[in-house]
């Protein structure tokens, strides 16, 4: 169910973003904070879990995207492409995020308590398992495995976000995956 | 991986991701809470800023002149070449492996007779490639990992699941295995001396890694100490990376290795070296990038191999690592910046050497030196020419990768097609096309080229590749 309602959340978000006008940029650029107001809503729910994701704190994913909000509102003049909205939108939440984490210099920790239900107790606990090692990881590779495994971003868009070959995100994120993999079998044998 | 593996990690990342209802009304309040923003007209951005001197530009801030102090006193303290010179080690060899304390400057000119195990299998390929194929890894991934600098030799790196397991392959000019040591990462020092990392714990714990120097023919390696990384020119310029915490407490070091000696270490984080060994990019980070980095902040030094500062471009940013590429004739210096927090795209600076002037180019993938004047860079699926001389884009061709020679080859293709079409500026122009079976995997590393540009280790594969071709082109 939970589940269900983020699925249609992002489908809402994928359906705004293509629903986004120039005129709405336009109007946001001149100061309209309505317009600015249009063009984020479909983006919050995602941008929040990305940025809790990221810095494994809901407190820190609220300060990052509060952060991203202002310099996205801010630099929205430097922006050329408008129907680039979601893009640039999300290049800045996934910076904002990783800059916490890197000023707060510590691992996160994802709030295990605060999963939903769950359908077997072993289940719950190989996922608790999983979010220990995820949690384990470098924003780096986490950065990487929320764009792929939680925005579900194709390669060439995060390569676009990255600003690398798509060939060299395929491997960080395969290798990222195998870290995830090797910190989850410690997990297991703990 | 493992498809079930992904399933549960989506699942449960957007378990994880969920935040309370108060959260997501916060982050609403503050839209409401923006403060005014200066009404301005869209504008048409600026898409070129070539020739800006740093001296003049804005960013010359107190951060620009503290690194400048900083690399003064860094060079005086570090810069003069240490010459302590690596001692003579007993030069025997066996059909083991023989670890001796250090190696001989002298054992590295003079190589002696060959008593490898030549290893001249011709792999079957994982695809059915049309171009001849060195070397096939099973459950592995391939990384081109440089040519010695007469063109002699070149090597692959092969990075399967477990680290300690990782193998260097070293090949003829003609693709044929001639040995394979243990080892994470390779490069060479000269046409038949090579230093590589390796993993010296047992079963990958502990972490204990050793740079140790090799020859060629010989099973002897001889130790260097602890190291962390390689970055090597074309040439065999060589730097070392100590083991570093990723504090700004204990600022990164590295020593150069070069004529059979090892530098005194230096502070930096070395990110590449000109093409012909004299002149290398050292990163200076000014944050710390702690266990959660998912970057580095800093500023960038361009210095002689033996330590002198040339010139620096300061507040440099990166999300995912230093990039930088020395133009052919070393006289310029192209490194990825995100200093801009809210560029769309990763900026690219190219600093003129030696005068520091910068040029700064928006909106820039990865990039590789066509010429000592032309920068090609990739930007949705179109690579695209920076002229040094003009500053003016251009579109270059259509690709989603793109490597250069620097010697007038260009490859220009895509990963998703596996097609390449190559171009040659050299008299008597030629042009061609070739496919691979997959990839290329990453890319066209500027260490894929031999040194006369007339030759390129490619790596078919993806991620989900159980093998992986490591090709041979010639043009």
């Amino acid at each position: 169910m939970e589940a269900a309602i983020i699925d249609a959340a992002m489908d809402r978000e994928r359906e705004g973003d293509r629903q986004v006008s120039v005129a709405l940029v336009e109007r946001a650029v001149r100061g309209d904070r309505g317009a600015f107001e249009r063009l984020v809503e479909p983006q919050l729910l995602v941008a929040l879990g990305a940025a809790r994701l990221i810095t494994g704190d809901e407190a820190d994913a609220a300060d990052a995207v509060q952060d991203a909000l202002l310099k996205s509102w801010q630099a929205l003049d430097s922006l050329r492409d408008p129907q680039l909205f979601r893009a640039w939108f999300r290049k800045i939440v996934i910076r904002s995020a990783t800059k916490f984490v890197r000023g707060r210099r510590r691992l996160v920790e994802l709030d295990l308590e605060a999963a939903g239900p769950i359908d077997s107790v072993e289940r719950e606990f190989d996922r608790r398992q999983l979010a220990r090692a995820f949690a384990r990881l470098d924003s780096k590779d986490r950065v990487l495995l929320t764009l792929h495994h939680y925005w579900q971003m194709p390669v060439a868009e995060s390569a676009q976000l990255l600003g690398l070959p798509e060939g060299t995100v395929r491997s960080r994120v395969h290798h990222a995956l195998k870290r995830l993999r090797a910190c989850y079998d410690a997990e297991v044998r703990r | 991986m493992s498809d079930r593996f992904e399933t549960q990690v989506s699942e449960m990342l957007t378990e994880h991701a969920k935040v309370d209802r108060s959260t997501i009304e916060l982050a609403r309040a503050s839209i409401e809470a923006l403060p005014d923003r200066k009404p301005v007209g869209h504008s048409g951005a600026v898409w070129l800023r070539p020739g800006r001197s740093l001296l003049r530009a804005p960013v010359f801030s107190l951060v620009g002149v503290c690194a400048l102090v900083v690399a003064v006193v860094a060079v005086s303290v570090f810069g003069r070449f240490g010459n302590s010179a690596i001692a003579r080690s007993a030069a025997p060899s066996s059909a083991a492996p023989v670890v001796t304390a250090s190696p001989s400057p002298t054992d590295l000119l003079m190589p002696t007779a060959a008593q490898n195990t030549l290893s001249t299998r011709r792999p079957t390929p994982a695809f059915p490639e049309t171009l001849p194929v060195a070397y096939t890894g099973v459950n592995a991934e391939l990384v081109p990992a440089g040519w010695s600098p007469d063109g002699s030799h070149f090597a692959i790196e092969e990075l399967p699941a477990a680290p300690w397991n990782s193998m260097i392959h070293i090949f003829d000019a003609a693709g044929v295995e001639v040995e394979s040591r243990s080892g994470l990462s390779f490069a060479w020092l000269d046409t038949t001396s090579y230093v590589l990392i390796r993993d010296d714990s047992v079963a990958g714990v502990g972490g204990a890694w050793g740079a140790y120097v090799g020859r060629l023919g010989s099973t002897q390696l001889s130790s260097l100490g602890s190291y962390e990384r390689i970055t090597a020119g074309p040439s065999g310029a060589v730097a070392l990376s100590l083991p570093w915490s990723q504090t700004l407490a204990d600022p990164p070091q590295y020593v150069v290795v070069s004529g059979g000696k090892v530098s005194q270490p230096r502070e930096g984080y070395p990110a590449a070296w000109s093409r012909d060994g004299s002149m290398l990019a050292v990163f200076h980070p000014t944050q710390d990038v702690g266990s959660g980095s998912a970057g580095l902040t800093g500023w960038l030094e361009v210095v002689r191999a033996t330590g002198e500062h040339v010139a620096s471009a300061d507040k440099i940013e990166s999300d995912v690592a230093v990039q930088v590429a020395f133009s052919p004739d070393g006289a310029r210096v192209a490194f990825r910046d995100e200093s801009n927090p809210t560029a769309t795209l990763p900026h690219m600076g190219v600093l003129e050497l030696p005068s520091g002037s910068l040029a700064s180019i928006p909106r820039v993938g990865s990039f590789t030196w066509a010429n000592n004047n032309e920068l090609l860079f990739v930007e949705d699926n179109t690579v695209l020419s920076w002229s040094a001389t003009t500053g003016e884009v251009s579109t270059f061709g259509s690709g989603d990768l793109v490597g250069a020679s620097g010697r007038g080859v260009v490859v220009v293709g895509s990963d998703v097609t596996h097609r390449l079409t190559w171009t040659s500026s050299a008299p008597g122009s030629a042009s061609g096309e070739f496919s691979l079976g997959a990839g290329p995997w990453v890319g066209i590393p500027d260490a894929a080229w031999s040194p006369d540009g007339k030759s390129l280790v490619l790596i078919a594969g993806d991620a989900s590749a159980a093998q992986m071709d490591a090709v041979l082109v010639k043009f």
